[in-house]
């Protein structure tokens, strides 16, 4: 077992020479989240083809047919606490003892950051490498390159309170093969793709008949970028000696989702105070479509290529809310209205 | 924004409603780099030519390397939506 308490081979970086998919951005190919992990796995030893294989899960665009947090040869252990002060003491000891955790700060109370003071938020993750005197140093894919996407945190008593939820990670890599692969990974994406197509059809309805909020645009692109696209880069990475042609049409249809997903994050720019003006996202409406059918044709292919059977076909008029209700989810996992605001004389250790 | 408008206006528009924008006033010759424009602000723009005209862009018209100033990214676009 390679788990969050295991030594370190050496220190935790992000690197984009070292990393996986990062061309022209640390969130090329990868989540914020995955490239927490990947980082973790590597500082352990791991591998990058071993990583990938680790990683990757079936795609699933509703969201329901697994843990979030599990991998195919591991998991995440995730602590959850509305106040971080919970759980500080035990973090900051992992920390300091050199386990590094992977942190979702609520941004309220996150220095410098765009929500800081404004508007409970968790969407982003970043790595806590090491604690000392009064500062958290963490790895984050939004830091300056030029300091090695390092940031250091002096702790407050927001910082604690903002520490509300982190992780360590546990993982067994495990040997596969091109049959272990088809079995685990491309069966199982080809039938739930397959099953959830229609629902995608169906939010395209709902987008064109009733837009979408800036609320909604948010927990979409969480769902796009932190899931559907590292998914779909991952399988693609994991399959690519044993199944080249299906490698290439996974990462077609990852490159689609990247390109919608960071469409809506770019509509969050201009869409400023006026979040809930839907039609600030009404642009973006042609990258989802686009998506769509990249991933439409991903199901054929693999179905083609793998000899199955194809998927029935779906009544066009009939509603399937199923990847609708994992962005509503999404929405209410992301704005954590419970939070209560730090004191200033709170302690912090 | 009227149909009528350049392909060129109508992007120094877009930049100018970017919240962060650093400009008060944005031209043709204004370096992409020096506004801020990153991979993002890319593929939301391109998305807005692409529905508002129908267009399809390929993967390497979302390549901020490929543009230097705003002028360079307009041409580009037109170019796509006009054929």
């Amino acid at each position: 077992m390679v788990d969050g308490a295991a030594a370190l081979r050496r220190p935790p970086v992000l690197d984009p020479e070292l990393s996986l998919g990062w061309d022209d951005g640390p969130l090329d190919g990868l989540s914020c989240l995955l490239r927490c992990v990947e980082s973790a796995l590597r500082a352990q030893g791991l591998s990058n083809p071993e990583i990938a294989q680790a990683l990757a899960v079936p795609l699933d665009l509703r969201g329901d047919r697994r843990r979030s947090s599990s991998f195919r040869h591991g998991h995440l252990h995730w602590r959850n606490a509305v106040d971080g002060r919970q759980h500080w003491a035990e973090f900051v000891a992992l920390v300091e003892s050199g386990t590094p955790c992977v942190l979702m700060p609520d941004r309220y109370y996150w220095p410098g950051d765009e929500f800081e003071g404004v508007k409970h938020f968790l969407d982003h993750m970043v790595l806590a490498v090491a604690h000392a005197d009064g500062v958290l140093e963490v790895l984050d894919t939004d830091a300056p390159p030029s300091d090695g996407y390092r940031r250091w945190i002096p702790v407050t008593p927001e910082v604690v309170r903002g520490c509300c939820r982190f992780a360590t990670v546990h993982v067994t890599p495990v040997p596969d093969d091109a049959a272990t692969l088809r079995a685990t990974l491309l069966e199982p994406t080809a039938t739930a793709l397959g099953e959830d197509l229609p629902a995608l059809r169906t939010i395209e309805r709902r987008w064109r008949r009733d837009g979408l909020t800036g609320s909604a645009a948010r927990a979409l692109h969480v769902v796009v970028l932190g899931a559907v696209q590292p998914s779909l880069f991952l399988i693609a990475t994991a399959v690519r000696q044993t199944h080249p042609g299906l490698a290439d049409e996974l990462l077609t249809a990852s490159r689609a989702a990247q390109r919608l997903g960071k469409a809506l994050i770019g509509a969050h720019r201009w869409a400023g105070a006026q979040a809930d003006d839907t039609s600030v996202y009404d642009p973006v409406l042609g990258a989802f479509t686009a998506c769509e059918a990249a991933l439409t044709r991903l199901s054929d292919e693999l179905h083609r290529q793998l000899g199955l059977q194809p998927p029935p076909a779906a009544d066009p008029d009939q509603d399937d809310d199923g990847v609708w209700r994992r962005v509503v989810r999404n929405q209410a996992w992301c704005y954590g209205d419970q939070v209560a605001p730090a004191r200033s004389e709170e302690s912090t250790r | 924004m009227a149909d009528g408008d350049s392909t060129l206006n109508q992007l120094v528009s877009l930049l100018l409603q970017r919240q962060g924008n650093p400009a008060d006033s944005i031209g043709a010759d204004d370096r992409l780099l020096d506004l801020g424009v990153d991979s993002i602000d890319m593929a939301y723009l391109m998305s807005h030519f692409e529905r508002r005209y129908d267009a399809d862009f390929a993967d390497e018209d979302f390549e901020l390397t490929r543009y230097v100033t705003v002028a360079d990214l307009a041409k580009a676009i037109d170019a796509r939506i006009h054929g």
